[in-house]
């Protein structure tokens, strides 16, 4: 085995599971809190890409400017999907199944309505220069530490998902607001008798979540482009890395989506890494089999 | 000519995927978002084996590959359905023993977007992004059936619409059958099949199998009749699109499937008229929406499951008196010689959960033919040992004996199949099915259930399932709701559910019957309706055992009586001794 | 606001059930400032229900609940808790993924005043010392007399006009019982506060109630006083 080549898989790996953990953050708090299988999660991520793209060209906004009107963006759309689709079901007490069809719905019809007014072509986050001409927004850097090579974007990628992870468990764990939302979890009979509006906490969580995802497509847009079908499948690896790593733990979901980046990186050796869904999909088969409950997470009662 | 040819194929293929859709989805009530990938690997792997084989003499094509094994097209075809069905099975493994259905959503959807990705690259077999040419469309005699040419393009239209009938003819046949009865339980009640003696794994697994073998199947002619095709023709959106047509038709009715795909696939075509090149996302953004709107407005789709359930009363026969019934139902228990052992005896039972201890060693026995009440304090472990005995829990230490035989630790289907049934506090009775249905799922040894009866041995299946519904009627007179067999279970007052329950616990033939709460959510005023359906099963001759809190109930419903507390067992006798007793008493009541 | 009779809390021919199955038919029963009122009965006889009901926890088929002078019947659950009144349900009646102080601050989830719930913490802590003690331990370590101690402290964290207990009796030892409604009594005397209790455990209810009602299959069967219901001697045929 080429210590070399394992070392830089191992790269790849680190920086492919960080964002594996930051999807499984993302789906994660919104799908232990309410138990809603929110496909349309994906809403929020291409919303974010096409909105920096299109407010940088029309409003001549700088790239963080750009980056501020997506994420708000993402927000309002995870918000809007939460109140005017799921809300009316919840109060009628609809079934689950009910619930995934409107996420589905959703889910089918945006990125269509994004091809309608946008077109097909891919979306390149481009802002204004001084000298007046577009330019595209972030050119990264590649470095070079002696055999192995990392980009300035997966250095911002690692840091910037692993802050978000850190500041979303320290928020459910040491907030007051993030303890009724344990609190919600764990014992709604409980939760209602003191008062927790659950309406309340569910829009708290969508908006982290919606915003979590924006970050996601704010990272596909900046290092590739933005395209109509960009969220789904990182919108799935969001549910895998949470079913991998641990329904109800959102440490063990990081840990997992981690830990699939990393496995699906090294497999590369073997199968190629057009493969890697295969592997990913071959983690979560063998999951499901062995330990449904994920693998950090607590058995079912 | 062709034009219209061409529209009439797309909307049939839409069709038939989503009428196979329509067995998982509407009938077992379980989410496959594969059904386009599914299409996709029946597509593949037909093409490959049609392909002629590579021969020195044989140039592969530019664009794909372009040889295969160089079957003929009807084996291809088997070949495909037959890949399909296996790959199938394999991905549903793990979500089949999960009661969640969220498993098999995710594990589908996975195989929907991982295995386009995995299409899109391995050359090998699918040719990569540029897909597979070449493919030689079928022959029968000598007319080719394919759309590449236009007048052949007729042909194949009509070659699919007989497809189609016999795959409408096929899920329908199954869908109405005892299988499909099993299936529609599984969708809403799916722990009642297992207390019922019947498990829910391989419907499940069978079921899958089946859609994804008709979708493999059409795949395999899709590709036949295009003669090239790419993975983009396989991607989600198709598969949410087929998960479309049968929800807004209307979940496990075929017709409402047959006028949904008649109204998305008709949409393509309106839409490319009036809007160009838009039409797909178009038609995307309709049907999305559409889903949305329909959830929110009318859940049940355009055509409710039932709707046309009036149509289907048949003959009214005489309605059966509960005396007559009685008699009919009277018959002396051939599995075991009368008075031989008690029905039922229990030793030492233990059970602790997470070092609380829940029943702590009970023993008692069950006379034969006669209600005996659990009763005791809360926290007592009645339902503790209920599950125990009906294999829900294993206990921890004892035994429990049926006639002699010991049963400790079977699992619950086959504790049931042994002769104990179950009933459930919350009734689990299926709402969107016939109160007739309900009873006739409980009928034990239902050729019908099997497919391989259903499709080699239909004279002997319909037979069966006469004599099936014969005795859930026979069940539902002794009770007196004989009349309301044809009506929806969701129209009846509670009450009436209740006895409905009860009269499938009596089909399943068992000879020892566990009420669980028997009269908890009925209303005062039908409270005596169900304690006189209790009566009648004893008056049967069946063994009953029951849980009930309310002590004012037990003395009018129970012989005899076993107090426990705490998990273990206090005292034994009829209920009036019972209650004398004042340590009882200070028991239940504090002191 | 009305008087209603002087009641603080009066239900009137309440039904009430889940989907299709029926619960409570026609309940009636009321309570008066700082009375203690125990409601006994079977397990399944809609105790649990009819505290639901009241708390809003359950919406209700018909009849009407008045509290504190203005009708609640439609109001939702989360506006019960500031208006006064408190639930503590029979299992599981705490948080036990956090810790003792995390669950009374949650019990004081409605309570705006910073400072107020500070004071109020130090209050229950002082009248239930294990709390202080072991204030930084998970709820889920505690024993179950102890968990109920701690369920009383959150709902004490509101300053209740009306607390409702369900069966907080569940699961502890006979000693420990008697203590719990001891202090429940003078809790409810010291503070003037109306208590609301649901119990199976005839005896101790009977210790310290007021009154009672007996609720049988969903029906109200007796009302009584509890001078009468400590000298009956036959429970049987109203369970």
């Amino acid at each position: 085995m080429n210590f070399e080549l394992l070392a830089q898989l191992t790269i790849t790996g680190v920086v492919l599971g960080s964002f594996y953990a930051l999807m499984g953050m993302s789906f994660g708090i919104v799908y232990q809190t309410s138990k809603i299988f929110h496909l349309a999660n994906a809403i929020p991520f291409a919303a974010a890409g096409f909105a920096a793209v299109w407010s940088a060209e029309t409003f001549h906004l700088p790239m963080f400017g750009a980056f501020v009107v997506g994420l708000l963006v993402a927000v309002i759309f995870g918000l809007l999907i939460l109140v005017l689709g799921y809300f009316p079901l919840i109060n009628r007490n609809a079934t689950l199944l009910s619930l995934f069809l409107v996420s589905l719905g959703v889910t089918v019809a945006f990125p269509n309505l994004l091809q309608i007014v946008f077109g097909t072509q891919n979306k390149t986050l481009q802002v204004y220069g001084a000298d007046g001409t577009l330019n595209r927004a972030f050119e990264t850097q590649v470095y070079n530490v002696g055999f192995l090579t990392i980009t300035q974007l997966d250095i911002i990628k690692i840091i910037v998902c692993w802050l978000v992870v850190l500041c979303v468990v320290l928020f459910v764990n040491k907030t007051r607001f993030g303890r009724s939302i344990t609190a919600l979890r764990t014992n709604p009979t409980m939760a209602a008798a003191v008062g927790i509006n659950s309406k309340v906490v569910y829009i708290v969580v969508f908006a982290i979540g919606s915003l979590i995802a924006g970050m996601g497509g704010l990272f596909v847009t900046t290092e590739f482009v933005a395209y109509p079908t960009m969220a789904l499948q990182w919108t799935l690896i969001g549910f895998i890395a949470v079913f991998f790593g641990g329904i109800g733990s959102l440490p063990g979901t990081a840990l997992g989506g981690l830990l699939l980046g990393l496995v699906s990186s090294w497999s590369s050796v073997w199968l190629g890494v057009q493969f890697a869904p295969v592997v990913v999909f071959g983690a979560l088969f063998i999951i499901l089999l062995v330990r449904p409950q994920g693998l950090f997470g607590k058995a079912a009662a | 000519m062709a034009y219209y040819g061409q529209i009439a194929i797309n909307i049939l293929i839409l069709l038939s995927l989503s009428v196979s859709l329509n067995l998982l989805l509407g009938y077992a009530g379980r989410v496959s978002m594969a059904q386009s990938i599914l299409f996709g690997v029946g597509a593949f792997t037909a093409a490959r084996l049609v392909l002629p084989k590579l021969t020195d003499t044989y140039n592969a094509n530019v664009s794909g590959v372009g040889y295969g094994m160089g079957w003929p097209w009807w084996a291809a075809l088997l070949g495909a359905i037959v890949v399909t069905f296996i790959a199938a099975l394999v991905i549903s493994l793990p979500a089949v023993r999960q009661v969640k259905g969220e498993y098999l959503i995710l594990l589908t959807l996975a195989f929907q977007l991982g295995g386009q990705q995995v299409m899109t690259v391995w050359e090998a077999v699918t040719g990569g992004p540029f897909g597979v040419a070449g493919i030689p469309a079928i022959k029968i005699g000598s007319m080719s059936f394919s759309t590449v040419k236009a007048d052949s393009t007729v042909r194949f239209a009509i070659l699919m619409l007989i497809v189609t009938v016999i795959v409408i003819a096929v899920c329908w046949g199954i869908g109405e059958s005892p299988f499909g009865r099993l299936l529609k339980t599984l969708r809403e009640q799916e722990s009642v099949l297992p207390s019922v003696g019947k498990s829910p794994i391989r419907p499940e697994l069978l079921t899958f199998g089946i859609t994804a073998g008709i979708a493999g199947g059409i795949g395999a002619l899709f590709a036949f009749s295009q003669g090239a095709m790419t993975p983009v023709n396989f991607g989600l959106d198709l598969s949410i699109l087929i998960v479309s047509v049968v929800v807004l038709g209307g979940v496990g009715n075929i017709f409402g499937t047959i006028v949904g795909a008649i109204i998305l696939g008709g949409l393509d075509p309106i839409l490319s008229n009036t809007v160009g090149a838009d039409a797909i996302p178009w038609r995307a953004v309709i049907y999305g929406g559409a889903l949305v709107v329909m959830m929110m407005v009318r859940p049940q789709g355009l055509i409710p499951e039932g709707a046309f359930r009036r149509f289907k009363k048949g003959k009214s026969t005489e309605e059966m008196t509960p005396a007559e019934a009685m008699e009919s139902l009277s018959r002396v228990s051939a599995t075991h010689e009368v008075g031989s052992a008690p029905a039922l005896e229990v030793y030492g039972l233990k059970k602790s959960f997470g070092g609380l201890v829940a029943v702590g060693g009970a023993s008692f026995t069950i006379a034969e033919g006669k209600i005996t009440a659990l009763i005791g304090p809360n926290g007592a472990g009645k339902t503790t040992i209920f599950n125990m005995i009906t294999g829900t829990f294993k206990p921890d230490e004892g035994t429990v004996k049926l006639f002699g035989e010991d049963i400790t630790g079977l699992s619950v289907v086959d504790i049931a199949n042994k002769g104990i049934a179950r009933s459930f506090q919350d009734v689990r009775i299926c709402e969107q099915m016939t109160v007739l249905d309900n009873v006739a799922v409980a009928v034990p040894k239902q050729a019908g259930e099997g497919l391989t009866n259903l499709i080699f041995r239909p004279l002997k299946t319909r037979k069966v399932e006469r004599a099936t519904r014969e005795r859930a009627l026979e069940c539902l007179a002794l009770f007196g709701i004989s009349d309301k067999a044809n009506d929806l279970v969701g129209e009846l007052s509670y009450g009436d559910q209740k006895l409905v329950a009860i009269a499938r616990l009596l089909a399943t033939d068992a000879d020892v019957l566990l009420l669980d709460e028997p009269t908890s959510g009925v209303d005062p005023a039908n409270v005596e309706g169900v304690m006189q359906g209790v009566r009648r099963l004893r008056d049967l001759g069946r063994t009953v055992c029951l849980v009930e809190h309310s002590v004012h109930f037990v003395q009018q419903l129970a012989d005899r009586a076993v107090f426990l507390d705490q998990g273990i067992v206090l005292a034994e006798g009829t209920v009036d001794e019972l209650i004398n007793q004042q340590e009882l008493a200070d028991l239940y009541f504090g002191s | 606001m009305n008087s209603s009779d002087g009641n603080l809390l009066e239900v009137s021919d309440v039904t009430a059930g889940y989907n299709k199955r029926r619960v409570i038919t026609g309940v009636s029963m009321n309570v008066k400032p700082g009375e203690i009122v125990g409601v006994l009965g079977h397990n399944g006889a809609g105790k649990t229900t009819l505290l639901k009901c009241i708390f809003r926890m359950l919406s209700i088929e018909s009849g009407d609940i008045v509290f504190d002078g203005a009708s609640i019947a439609k109001s939702s659950s989360v506006k019960t808790v500031a208006s006064g009144m408190s639930f503590t349900p029979s299992e599981r009646p705490i948080f036990r993924d956090l810790t003792v102080e995390q669950n009374l601050e949650l019990g004081a989830h409605s309570v705006r005043d910073r400072q107020a719930i500070k004071d109020r913490m130090g209050e229950v802590m002082e009248l239930f010392p294990i709390l202080g003690e072991r204030r930084t331990q998970l709820a889920g370590r505690f024993s179950g007399g102890q968990q109920r101690q701690l369920s009383v402290g959150m709902a004490l964290m509101v300053q209740p006009k009306l607390m409702m207990l369900d069966e907080p009796s569940l699961g502890i030892s006979p000693t420990v019982v008697t203590k719990t409604f001891a202090t429940i009594r003078e809790l409810a005397a010291e503070k003037g506060m109306s208590v609301l209790i649901v119990e199976q455990n005839v005896k101790a209810m009977t210790t310290i109630a007021d009154r009672v009602y007996v609720l049988r299959h969903g029906e109200m069967v007796l009302e009584e006083s509890g001078d009468a219901a400590r000298e009956r001697s036959e429970w049987w045929h109203l369970f």
